[in-house]
């Protein structure tokens, strides 16, 4: 059985003939937690939608779990959070509790019903992302920061072995995501759950992912934070200030602990 | 109602529409939920002018219109989606494309035969009050097809009309599972058009499904909304339009829009 929850080798990707990503080769072993950083427009995005089969690359090799993404079928084991939903209707007249549902019964064909068991992983998943209280309500009703936590109990409610996550925190505020952020050091640590997440906030991932992926188009950095600020490439990408500043950041919100 | 009006049950015909809309009604208002809140509505309206065109060959070449219009208008169904696929073009604009060529075909056959005019009016405005007995069978039969399909991806067409790119991600195949529900829709729109015409035929799919999604509070919720607002107002449309001697497919629709409206004016006084 591979080790490796993620490779990719040599992957690239274009749009209408112009290359987004070019020949990124990294490998996510079981049990990792990396960060992706770079700016906007770096094709983070488009590498975790390429690693999860929705977009092809023109060029490379990539195994999700083991598998080509095109022929993956493990897809309990997968919990995706996207930056945004592509084609939600906030009309849908979904409550949170049906939208978690949704992680149990998608691909599922009739009469597939929940069970009794089903309904304990789906209050457990809420009752992670403190969403119980309001789960009869309708999700084109909540605020951005309520509809992201109901999407992440979705992704958890089937205790997948690797989560990816589209910045994930981004509608949340400060206590939530500190929250969030120690469930996920939580999962990974006692579960063994692999996380791929991407997020803008360097000096905060540094202190809880294991592993930093600066992408921005190509990979810029690879490695663990105290090596990432110390990079040469990064001193060269970013300049010896914002290096320092990041790092500095980093410091301190590891001193805050 | 007296004793005396419900005497109007008894007639054949009356027993026929009644039937036929029943089952009717019941697969376009589940139907409808899903497309509007896909923002497919107007498929409805697309492939209802398809059906016109595919009518027109029928009546042109002297074969049944609706056995011929089936497959035409599924084999349309399934050509919108992929010219919204594959030339990245939306689907309003994919529908109206094959839309318009459908309206075209059908207005050059009748213009260059001239003898069925009479014929294509009561496919254009429906008339389920001289619905016969074979075509009642036949969309009873196919509106329990269409419902049990439904109800077999049912999951599947949750996680799709509540976000694609999730639902990819779940294992679904989308491509699928979207073609299921355009073919499942254009042998809607065909059944439908015994009802409503094919001038009115997408508002039996979006009415009792906008009207849901004013009041419902859950997704089932809005599938049974829906169903019971498009029930009532076929069997009230029709036996409005008996007595009232009036064109039945536009009582319906007008019924269908009174409901919206009712269901519209007590969201907004809630609120």
């Amino acid at each position: 059985m591979s080790l490796n929850a993620i490779s990719l080798e040599h992957v690239s990707v274009q749009y209408q003939n112009i290359e987004v990503l070019s020949d990124i080769s990294f490998t996510v072993k079981k049990g990792d937690y990396i960060g992706i950083v770079g700016p906007n427009g770096s094709g983070k995005t488009t590498l975790i939608r390429t690693i999860l089969g929705l977009v092809k690359p023109s060029r490379g090799a990539i195994s999700l779990l083991g598998v080509n993404p095109l022929l993956f079928h493990d897809w309990n084991n997968l919990g995706y959070l996207p930056q945004k939903l592509q084609t939600f209707n906030p009309q849908f007249p979904a409550t949170v509790r049906e939208v978690v549902a949704m992680g149990l019964l998608a691909g599922k064909k009739f009469p597939k019903r929940l069970e009794h068991a089903d309904g304990e992983k789906i209050d457990k998943a809420m009752a992670l992302m403190d969403i119980t209280g309001i789960k009869d309500k309708l999700i084109g009703q909540l605020s951005g920061g309520q509809q992201q936590r109901a999407l992440v109990a979705r992704a958890l409610v089937n205790s997948p072995g690797l989560l990816i996550l589209d910045e994930p925190t981004t509608a949340l505020d400060p206590e939530t995501r500190e929250r969030f952020f120690g469930l996920l050091n939580e999962l990974n640590r006692d579960h063994q759950v692999t996380i791929l997440l991407i997020t803008h906030d360097i000096g905060n991932i540094g202190k809880y992912a294991a592993k930093l992926l600066y992408v921005d188009k190509k990979i810029i950095f690879f490695g663990g934070f105290d090596d990432f600020c110390h990079s040469p490439e990064i001193t060269e990408y970013f300049g010896e200030f914002s290096q320092h500043l990041i790092c500095h950041r980093h410091d301190h919100n590891k001193a805050g602990e | 109602m007296s004793m005396e009006n419900l005497h109007f049950l008894s007639y054949g015909f009356v027993q026929r529409a009644l039937l036929a809309g029943i089952f009717i009604a019941m697969v376009c208002s589940i139907l409808g939920v899903f497309l509007v809140l896909r923002r497919l509505s107007l498929i409805g309206d697309g492939l209802a002018h398809v059906t016109f065109g595919s009518i027109a060959v029928g009546l042109f070449f002297h074969t049944a219109p609706l056995y011929l219009a089936i497959p035409l208008v599924m084999l349309s169904s399934l050509g919108i989606l992929k010219l919204t696929d594959k030339s990245h073009m939306y689907g309003d604009t994919a529908i109206g494309i094959v839309s318009a060529v459908g309206i075209a075909i059908g207005v050059l056959l009748i213009s260059v035969s001239r003898g069925f005019n009479a014929d294509l009016f009561g496919y254009l405005f429906g008339n389920i009050l001289a619905i016969s007995r074979q075509e009642v069978i036949v969309s009873v039969l196919l509106s329990v097809a269409v419902v049990l399909v439904i109800f077999f991806f049912y999951h599947d067409l949750v996680a799709i009309t509540f976000d694609e790119e999730c639902a990819t991600v779940s294992g679904i195949k989308t491509q699928a599972i979207n073609k299921v529900l355009v073919v499942l829709t254009a042998l809607t729109v065909v059944l439908a058009m015994k009802v409503a015409g094919i001038m009115l035929v997408s508002a039996l799919l979006i009415l009792p499904a906008v009207t849901a999604l004013q009041l419902a509070k859950s997704f089932k919720t809005a599938l049974v909304i829906s169903a019971l607002v498009a029930l009532a107002a076929v069997l009230a449309g029709i036996t409005v339009s008996f007595f009232l001697n009036i064109p039945t497919g536009s009582t319906i629709v007008l019924i269908g829009f009174s409901f919206f409206l009712a269901a519209f004016i007590y969201k907004t006084i809630r609120k």
